[in-house]
């Protein structure tokens, strides 16, 4: 019976229970994970029907339906794509009958929308309550239109009472079980409206902490969409008829009926018919069938409910007209609930908790982003390292996380469990806890890429594949319940003038590009030929479903004024149809565009004056540090030198120490062998004076033999003459002779 | 999916390509196309998309890191930073929407203009959706005109019939590669500067990365 209750059975094998597309890479793990998600699904039912049990048993809820009816009973009300089906079935219906019992076309066309609106069962009153609160918590200081709205709805009871019974009439097939719901709930409303003031003593809901744990585990299916709407306040609000009346001009457009009903009373604004340029209408369009392609639900029926939706919200709130991302969450709301219940809680999603998100600018948008950077950085300064390194800014994937709160990023049960926790909270705290969570839980994968493209597209396919909700959600709550609203608050403040700077920078720059690049193109063609510019204004107009009035272009965006100047000037000389104006015109234009190129090309100049003087101061810069570098090398070089002259003198030194020492070896050695020298010189004289001495000796014998020899000679003489003598007495004279020969050798 | 785990590089160059233009011209399913050649029915996209493709286009292996931005106008407050360091930018329109053939000379070269930070980054102008030849109302001789007008390649292709597809992003490579100035860019041994905002911190992550 359970099962039941999931929405969509799923039929075919790629989507899961609730319809939706999985993809291929996931099939596996989605099937895995499927038995999981149902055991959970029965818990939570469990759970919740004990705790509205006991909720309507302490507190006297004015029900006298119990919450295990609520859940058992298949009651039109019920649960998500059924529901959404019923309603379209009761519109169908009800179209019949209004034809039978009134056959204007109108009044049938009424009839289809109001019944797109279903009250959230009793059984949550409490809850609608204790939510309700916060609306109107926040409400009062802005006095916004809502404010106003819900003065009106206060002042116009009757006609509210009147349109019921009127619908109750046609239609009680249907409304015979709410219609209890319907009273109950008017008193309700009447309630909390009359008791402003009763409301600010800030009620006490002893049981809002055990809720709060209810839902971090999980909305049960059945519930989910009637619990968002509690969440988000819808029943306060509520303006009656508003949806309607928004979505008027289309009825009236498409059925050339003229007369619209103007009288309706207590309108936050009059949606203002078709004078609206509706510029999100074709984008509206191109995203239709681009919503959750091939849905079963999502057929014809659900489309055109998508489109109205859109449609409504984007006259509602012209500030923000159509952001792609809404299709999604329209999309998913109306699987939930009827119709105007989608509205009023697609309205209380980007009025109040994304305000300043999806607007032209979507400031808040990026200042969310430089929050969660920061964030990111505190939490995870590893992972933030290397995606710094990498080159990777944590936004570029964060970024369509937040802004798509998640649809389409993760696998659909974790979600729609994240949008479980957001709605309650009543603001954009789960999406900064969710994306730390999937930090926490994917950083360590991603510190291993090693380019740009592999960390991104590898921190995509991770969090696609975040099958585990439960686990998702627990980290995100639990694991940083210190990031909370205050926190948020200071950084939005802290980073939101950067964005708004950054913002003004922008449009700075688009503009002067507009005055010159566009118009300077449009001179081009024009002094080729002048006709180009009627043309082509006309055929924008044409374009624009407005050719035939002029002063509409003022009602255009401002900042085309110049552009919007022209057109009106050409549109001027086309109903004037004066020859001298119109030349007066094309001079003037002449000079205009003249004008416009001189501050075109000034602004040229000046832009490239000013990245001159970057290069110029870069290059300053650079050369600063060259030459100090240069300076500190010079140093470095010097410092080398000196210590290199050093050791050459020290080697020097060495070397001549070592030549000395080699000098002293010498001369000791010179000394040693003139000592040598000096001694044998001296035996030489020795030996000289020996042999001297001897040849002396030998001299003295020599004397000695000689004068034995003479001795001896006179001896033989003297005996010669004793025999001469002997012989011839008379002849001594010869031997005188002959001594006298001798003495002259003595 | 691409988590590449061999320690070389496996690629001689990294190339970061951008997808710009009018919200339904076909970006995404231009990309879808080319990175797994398949055609399927889209969701619009929300901010930025990337996709990761290994490619060998003349005789060099190379990684091409492709961005895919949202079309729609006000998105583009958030996208200026992405054409920051793209060697290649596709602009795209719908041969069957003249709107968003005009809003590229109005709209788009401008958002090149103010935000690509690459004076020789390759442009190449993409005319998709030819296969609905019968509603076409931007002539193939208008996009020659514009391309020459602007300086950039120019293809007409469809992602539905794959006509032409390939061909769009190898003529853009081949000229990316003819292009000394980018090449330096894209060359595997920088190639994780390409990307660069910040200037690294000075001990950036060597443990993690090799």
């Amino acid at each position: 019976m359970r099962e039941k209750s999931l929405p969509v059975i799923s039929s075919e094998q790629k989507r899961d229970a609730y319809g939706f597309a999985v993809r291929p890479q996931h099939l596996q793990r989605y099937r895995e994970y499927a038995k999981i998600y149902k055991e959970e699904e029965e818990e939570r039912s469990e759970q919740w029907k004990n705790f509205f049990q006991r909720l309507a048993e302490s507190a006297l809820v004015s029900s006298n339906e119990s919450w295990a009816e609520d859940i058992d009973a298949d009651t039109p009300n019920d649960a998500g794509n059924d529901c959404d089906r019923n309603g379209l079935d009761r519109c169908d219906g009800s179209e019949e009958v209004g034809a039978e019992k009134e056959p204007v076309e109108k009044e049938k066309a009424k009839i289809h929308r109001t019944n797109t609106w279903s009250q959230i069962r009793p059984s949550l009153a409490a809850i609608v309550q204790l939510m309700s609160h916060r609306v109107k918590k926040r409400k009062s200081p802005s006095c916004n239109e809502q404010e106003s709205g819900r003065t009106g709805n206060r002042l116009a009871p009757i006609e509210e009472v009147a349109r019921h019974s009127k619908e109750e009439e046609s239609e009680e097939e249907f409304y015979d079980m709410d219609r209890s719901d319907v009273v109950q709930e008017d008193a309700a409303s009447g309630d909390g409206g009359n008791a402003d003031s009763a409301a600010k003593q800030e009620p006490f809901f002893p049981w809002k902490e055990e809720l709060e744990c209810l839902v971090r585990g999980g909305v049960p299916m059945a519930l989910r969409g009637e619990l968002w709407q509690a969440f988000v306040g819808v029943t306060a609000r509520r303006v009656e008829g508003y949806y309607d009346d928004l979505l008027a001009p289309d009825t009236d457009t498409d059925e050339s009926d003229a007369s619209l009903p103007n009288d309706t009373v207590g309108m936050p604004k009059r949606p203002r018919g078709g004078c609206v340029p509706e510029k999100w209408k074709t984008q509206i369009e191109k995203d239709l069938p681009r919503t959750f392609p091939g849905h079963p639900a999502l057929d014809d029926d659900g489309r055109n409910a998508l489109r109205r939706l859109l449609t409504a919200y984007a006259r509602h709130n012209p500030s923000v007209g159509y952001c792609q991302a809404m299709n999604f969450f329209g999309g998913l709301l109306l699987l939930l609930m009827p119709e105007e219940n989608a509205f009023w809680t697609l309205l209380g999603i980007i009025d109040d908790y994304f305000d300043g998100y999806y607007s032209e600018e979507m400031i808040e948008s990026q200042v969310d982003q430089l929050v969660l950077e920061e964030l990111v950085h505190e939490k995870f300064p590893k992972l933030v390292h290397h995606l710094d390194y990498l080159g990777v800014q944590v936004a570029w994937v964060t970024g369509p996380w937040f802004l798509s709160i998640f649809t389409n990023m993760l696998p659909w049960e974790s979600v729609l469990r994240i949008w479980d926790v957001l709605l309650f909270d009543g603001n954009r705290v789960m999406l900064f806890r969710a994306a730390l969570a999937l930090m926490e839980l994917y950083g360590p994968a991603v510190v291993t890429t090693k380019d740009a493209g592999d960390a991104v597209t590898l921190l995509q396919s991770l969090a696609g594949s975040t099958f585990d909700s439960s686990q998702l959600v627990l980290t995100a709550c639990m694991g940083y319940q210190a990031v909370d609203e205050t926190i948020l608050k200071e950084l939005r403040k802290k980073h939101r003038p950067a964005v708004i700077a950054a913002m003004e920078e922008r449009s700075r720059g688009l503009n002067s590009w507009k005055d010159s690049k566009g118009l300077a193109s449009k001179l081009y063609s024009f002094k080729h030929d002048p006709g180009s510019i009627l043309t082509e204004t006309n055929s924008a107009d044409v374009s624009d479903d407005m050719q035939t009035n002029g002063e509409l272009h003022s009602l255009k965006s401002g900042s085309t004024d110049i552009e919007g100047y022209l057109n009106s000037l050409t549109v001027d000389t086309e109903t004037d149809s004066l020859p001298d104006l119109k030349e007066q015109v094309t001079w003037l234009k002449v000079e205009l565009c003249n004008l416009l190129e001189e501050k075109r090309s000034a602004v040229l100049r000046a832009e490239e004056l000013e990245t001159a003087f970057m290069e110029m101061v870069k290059q300053d810069n650079r050369r600063l540090l060259s030459a100090k570098v240069e300076q500190l090398e010079k140093e470095v070089s010097e410092l080398r030198q000196v210590l290199a002259d050093k050791q050459e003198q020290e080697r020097a030194i060495i070397q001549v120490l070592m030549r000395m020492e080699q000098e002293q070896k010498l001369t000791e050695d010179a000394r040693i062998s003139a000592e040598q020298d000096a001694a044998a010189q001296k035996y030489a004289a020795h030996v000289l004076q020996e042999k001297y001495e001897e040849a002396t000796s030998a001299l003295a014998q020599m004397e000695k033999r000689t004068v034995m020899a003479e001795t001896m000679l006179e001896a033989t003489l003297q005996y010669q003459s004793g025999q001469v003598k002997a012989q011839q007495p008379h002849s001594p004279r010869p031997f005188k002779s002959c001594l006298s020969m001798h003495p002259p050798g003595k | 999916m691409d988590s590449s785990s061999s320690s070389q590089p496996e690629f001689d160059y990294l190339f970061k390509l951008l997808l710009i233009g009018d919200s339904g011209v076909g970006k995404s399913s231009l990309l879808l196309r080319f990175t797994s050649d398949s055609f399927d029915d889209l969701s619009p996209t929300i901010g930025v998309d990337f996709k990761v493709k290994m490619v060998t286009i003349g005789g060099k292996k190379l990684k091409l890191a492709i961005w895919d931005t949202a079309g729609q106008e006000r998105f583009r407050t958030l996208t200026s930073s992405y054409y920051r360091g793209a060697q290649g930018i596709i602009m795209v329109y719908d041969v069957t929407r003249r709107e968003t053939f005009s809003n590229l000379a109005d709209v788009w070269a401008k958002e090149i203009d103010l935000y690509s930070t690459n004076q020789d980054c390759i442009k190449m102008l993409v005319g998709n959706k030819v296969d609905k030849e019968s509603e076409r109302v931007v002539t193939k001789k208008e996009g020659i005109d514009f391309a020459r007008e602007y300086g950039c390649l120019f293809l007409e292709c469809s992602a539905k019939t794959r006509v032409n597809v390939e061909q769009c992003f190898e003529e853009l490579v081949l000229k990316i590669l003819d292009t000394p100035s980018l090449l330096a860019e894209g060359s595997a041994g920088v190639e994780r500067n390409i990307f660069k905002q910040k200037p690294p911190q000075a001990d950036a992550s060597t443990s993690s990365c090799c």
